[in-house]
């Protein structure tokens, strides 16, 4: 193709809209990002309350008043343009950040994909102004009457970059992530009052705290608040004191399937970080399964010169000049936490050392109300003499297996059958495969990715006919939800109920659990609940179709965890449930449910001569 | 230490305590049981932290001292002696066994490093009788809850006011209760919470205990005194749901029936029943309840019923046959009687009479059935 058909030049500097729209598309990717730069700027005016008005997931409106110190006229105007900023003036000073706010770029770029109106007035003056941008440019400032403080209107986000619009998710997916990201700030900032409301309906209003306590029951109710443990010193914590870390993590039964409630907060600024994660990780030694995600609110305060903000536009990600001395810190100091809390024990801390001295342990010394590793062992050997019956009774052979029997191999996937005999014919490995020798082979089975399998099959079938069955509760449990994932339950209310969950509305973000799904194992089903509205925070698996992605996240957070020891019957249940499943081979996110080892291969390892087969 | 003792003495004792000896353990002294000689007795104990065993017996002693030694490897070796005397010797961190013609030796860990065990004060022992006290676990311990996220259903409620001694179990489906006047235990007024796994094992020792057991509840500790062994076990803390609220006081509809054939009935249907809910559902009409199930599965349904005696409207109520077995199990008359309002509320399951000074009575929640 040729370049140029004509003797005007090809090459122009770009002007200042198109300058904007492009740095635009690094700070602001989607409704949240304005909500981020929006709050962030009325921190840095010294809000006491912001409050948050949306309409569609912020697509159609979002507009942030504050009752910040305000912006004359002409700040005003030239807060619209390029790297205008009040908060940086010269190059070194960027190595001193405190504000949130400091590249310039937030307003111009906001401005240059959707209609702005701003207002605001300072205390020092009678009137304040309002100056209105459409597309990138100013349309006509104006005074007019209004309260100190600033409020910025932003309407019709990316009405002028289409492609920007598609990549959206819907409405409610995008409300979700603002709702998280105004909680993070909310709980980052627990002395200014947060007030968010969508469609005209108050979703949350956080009066001003004084001390971080109390934002977390605002945030996650009373019910839950002795399963937040604090770091040592925060009760009485100095915030602002440098180099302190305070804050709160949470009991291991908290855990989420998300990292969204994780978080971390560098001098007020949530941040993301893997270092801190490991930290938190390493805290928790063996307590915390690998996948999932301790709700915290950990507060870090740091001179500004020994961190790097500006790696990032969107300034999440942070860089610590002494990382290598935070990581123990941090795990020391959720340890602590932890140990104060009867979650880690002294014993459980020191499994890795060979041997704990031994003189130092007593009998029954104090209460550990909580310590599941202890209490499994008492539990197995109740449920081995008293519960034996439980597997006798109904155990009934499926029709899959019937036709393995037939010849032996089953047609589908080369399985044979176990040989017919009284005798233990399988066992755990690990506590996470069930193994099973055959005639020619060895079948592992995972055992999480098959009982997920089987909870699928079972929960499509009862999402499509609606015949769940619930077995009821005597004792109802009440969970305080999340403004998002409330919201997610009141939309999703009805299909849960075809799940054969029962549950219902319980005054402000609570719910009451009357009744789980028979199929569903009796252990903590508030946390998987609560996970499968996590997962539809995040629109869900299978985008196209919501049964799927609802049966599909109730089976992974229902079924059996890898690492969970098995009774023979539940291995035997498993076994037989799974080839009466259609399919058997992958889990419902297409992981593999058994791995077969032949006998050549093993033979192979003992570098035996393989015999030839027929 | 050295002592002289029989050998089916020795074995009936180490035997005793082995129980209690946890398979597996991140404290290896946990493994070993303590001997300890003293005076004229031989005492053992083995822990596992969450419950606590001693067991003495009168022996010949030479030298007092005490040793831990290996206990399944120990027990193994004493049940396989031949008869005879036993004369047991602790040289440094060896133990010596010697029978009347063979010498073993086991190397043992110091009885300094064994856990602590706490003291007991004896002063609020309260004796009850052994078969009244092991009929109330057992017709409770079956509804303990299985779930560790919720600690406190993990055990069994003890309280006892004014004479009255209550033991509750449920696991958020099935309760059971169970009540026995004229006994007074101190301390318990506001109820604790006993994990099962001392109770399931003073029911197995209470074989040749003796008629009357002694009970304290002290620092956070039930202690079980069965003369000459003491089980001791931690407690769980509360607070424990109120159960009180949850039984129903009114019932509009009663059925009676006869027991065994209820129970073969259920047997029968829940063989077709879904084998992950094993829902069972029961029709009561006016002489007859009907039992349903089907298991889509395998394309089977069933459909039975027996003979009984009902007032009330007919109603549909969907079970899980599990939990109706295991409750009817517990029920001590021929007649069983069965009494709810509705359909999606607890039923209560009831024996038709009560011995002298006991009452009981089971909780169940229906296994909603969708439309």
């Amino acid at each position: 193709m040729h370049f140029s058909t004509g003797d005007k030049p090809k090459i122009k500097v770009l002007d200042e809209t198109l300058i904007n729209k492009i740095a635009a598309g690094e700070v602001i990717e989607r409704p949240a990002s304005v909500v981020k730069e929006l709050v962030e700027n009325a921190l840095d005016a010294g809000a006491e309350n912001i409050s948050i008005e949306l309409e569609e997931g912020g697509l159609r409106l979002i507009a942030i008043h504050d009752d910040g110190v305000g912006m004359l006229g002409e700040d005003l105007e030239l807060a619209f343009t390029r790297h205008a900023t009040s908060k940086l003036a010269k190059a070194d000073d960027l190595f001193n950040i405190l504000s949130f706010g400091f590249r310039g770029e937030a307003l111009p770029s906001i401005a240059s994909v959707a209609h702005v109106k701003a207002i605001s007035r300072v205390k020092e003056r009678d009137s304040g102004s309002e100056i209105e941008i459409d597309g990138g440019r100013v349309k006509g400032l104006k005074a007019t009457g209004c309260p100190v403080g600033t409020s910025i209107i932003v309407s019709n986000l990316f009405y002028n970059t289409p492609a920007r619009r598609k990549f959206l998710k819907s409405p409610r997916s995008e409300l979700s992530r603002i709702t998280d990201l105004v909680t993070s700030y909310a709980v980052g900032n627990f002395d200014v009052g947060f007030k968010i409301s969508h469609n005209g309906r108050e979703l949350y209003n956080f009066p001003p705290a004084a001390k971080l306590y109390e934002r977390i029951i605002a945030i996650y109710g009373t019910d839950d608040i002795e399963k937040f443990l604090p770091l040592p010193g925060t009760d009485e914590g100095m915030f602002n004191q440098p180099g302190s870390i305070l804050g709160y993590i949470t009991h291991p039964v908290m855990a989420k399937s998300r990292s969204n409630e994780t978080r971390f907060f560098v001098n007020f600024r949530p941040i993301m970080s893997r270092t801190l994660l490991a930290a938190l990780r390493a805290g928790y030694h063996d307590k915390l399964a690998p996948n999932l995600y301790p709700p915290t609110a950990i507060f870090f305060n740091i001179l500004p010169r020994d961190i790097d903000v500006n790696v990032h536009p969107a300034k999440t990600e942070i860089r610590f000049k002494n990382e290598s001395e935070l990581f123990p810190k941090l795990k020391r100091l959720v340890e602590h936490a932890l140990k104060s809390g009867g979650v880690l024990t002294e014993l459980s801390l020191n499994t890795d050392e060979a041997k704990p001295s031994g003189n130092g342990t007593q009998f029954i010394h104090a209460k550990r109300g909580n310590d599941f590793s202890k209490r499994t062992d008492m539990q197995e050997s109740l449920y081995k003499g008293g519960f034996k019956e439980y597997g006798e009774s109904s155990e009934t052979a499926p029709s899959r297996e019937s036709d393995i029997e037939k010849d032996g191999v089953d047609i589908h996937s080369g399985i044979e059958k176990p040989h017919e005999s009284t005798e233990q014919r399988m066992w755990q490995f690990m506590d996470s495969f069930i193994v099973v020798p055959l005639k020619n082979s060895m079948l592992f089975i995972d055992q999480h990715n098959a009982h997920e399998r089987i909870l699928f099959e079972a929960a499509m079938e009862n999402l499509d006919s609606g015949k769940g069955a619930t077995q009821q509760m005597l004792f109802p449990i009440s969970i305080d939800l999340t403004p998002g994932e409330f919201a997610i339950w009141n939309e999703y209310s009805e299909v849960l109920n075809r799940l054969g969950f029962e549950t219902s509305e319980f005054g402000g973000h609570s719910i009451l659990i009357s009744g789980i799904p028979a199929e569903m194992d009796d252990k903590a089903p508030e946390s998987a609940l609560r996970r499968i509205l996590d997962d539809f925070q995040e629109g869900g698996e299978f985008k196209d179709d919501p049964f799927k992605s609802i049966a599909a996240s109730f089976a992974c957070h229902a079924a059996i965890k890898a690492g969970q020891k098995l009774q023979y019957e539940e291995m035997e249940q498993i076994f037989n449930k799974l080839f009466a499943c259609q399919e058997f081979n992958l889990c419902p996110h297409g992981r593999p449910i058994i791995a077969r080892l032949t006998s050549q291969e093993v033979e192979k390892k003992f570098n035996r001569h393989v015999p030839i087969r027929d | 230490m050295k002592f002289t003792i029989s050998k089916d003495k020795l074995n009936s004792l180490v035997q005793k305590v082995l129980n209690i000896v946890p398979v597996r353990s991140t404290l290896p002294v946990l493994s070993n049981i303590l001997l300890e000689a003293d005076k004229d007795k031989v005492k053992m104990r083995a822990t596992d932290l969450d419950v606590a065993i001693t067991s003495e017996l009168e022996a010949d002693i030479k030298n007092k001292g005490s040793l831990t030694v290996p206990g399944r490897m120990f027990a193994d070796l004493i049940r396989e002696l031949p008869e005879g005397d036993v004369v047991i010797t602790g040289v440094d961190k060896r133990i010596e066994v010697k029978s009347e013609r063979g010498l073993y030796k086991i190397a043992g860990i110091s009885a300094d490093e064994f856990p602590r065990f706490p003291k007991i004060d004896f002063t609020d022992e309260v004796k009850i009788d052994t078969d009244v006290i092991k009929g109330m676990i057992s017709k409770s311990i079956f509804a303990v809850s299985r779930d560790e996220t919720r600690p406190a259903l993990n055990g069994i409620l003890w309280k006892c006011e004014e004479g009255l001694l209550t033991m509750v179990a449920t696991n958020g489906h099935i309760l059971a209760k169970v009540e026995q006047s004229g006994l007074d235990v101190k301390g318990i007024e506001k109820g604790v919470i006993v994990p099962p796994k001392a109770l399931e094992y003073f029911s197995k020792l209470s074989v040749d205990a003796p008629d009357e057991i002694g009970l304290v509840f002290a620092a956070d500790n039930l202690v079980l005194n069965l003369d000459n062994t003491i089980l001791t076990t931690r407690l769980i803390d509360g607070p424990y749901p109120n159960f009180e609220q949850v039984i129903p006081k009114e019932h509009s509809k009663r059925a009676v029936f006869d027991k065994d054939e209820f129970l073969a009935l259920v047997r029968r249907v829940s063989i077709l029943s879904n084998n992950i809910t094993h829902q069972i559902k029961l029709v009561f009409g006016a002489e007859s309840i009907e039992a349903m199930a089907t298991n889509y599965d395998i394309g089977g349904e069933g459909r039975d019923e027996i003979a009984m005696d009902y007032q009330g409207e007919e109603l549909e109520i969907g079970y899980n046959a599990n939990y109706l077995l295991e409750i009817m199990k517990h029920v001590e008359t021929d007649q069983a009687v069965m009494e709810f309002t509705t359909g999606t509320a607890a039923a209560v399951i009831d024996s038709i009479s009560h011995p002298e000074n006991q009452d009981y009575c089971f909780l169940i929640m229906p296994l909603r059935l969708a439309e």
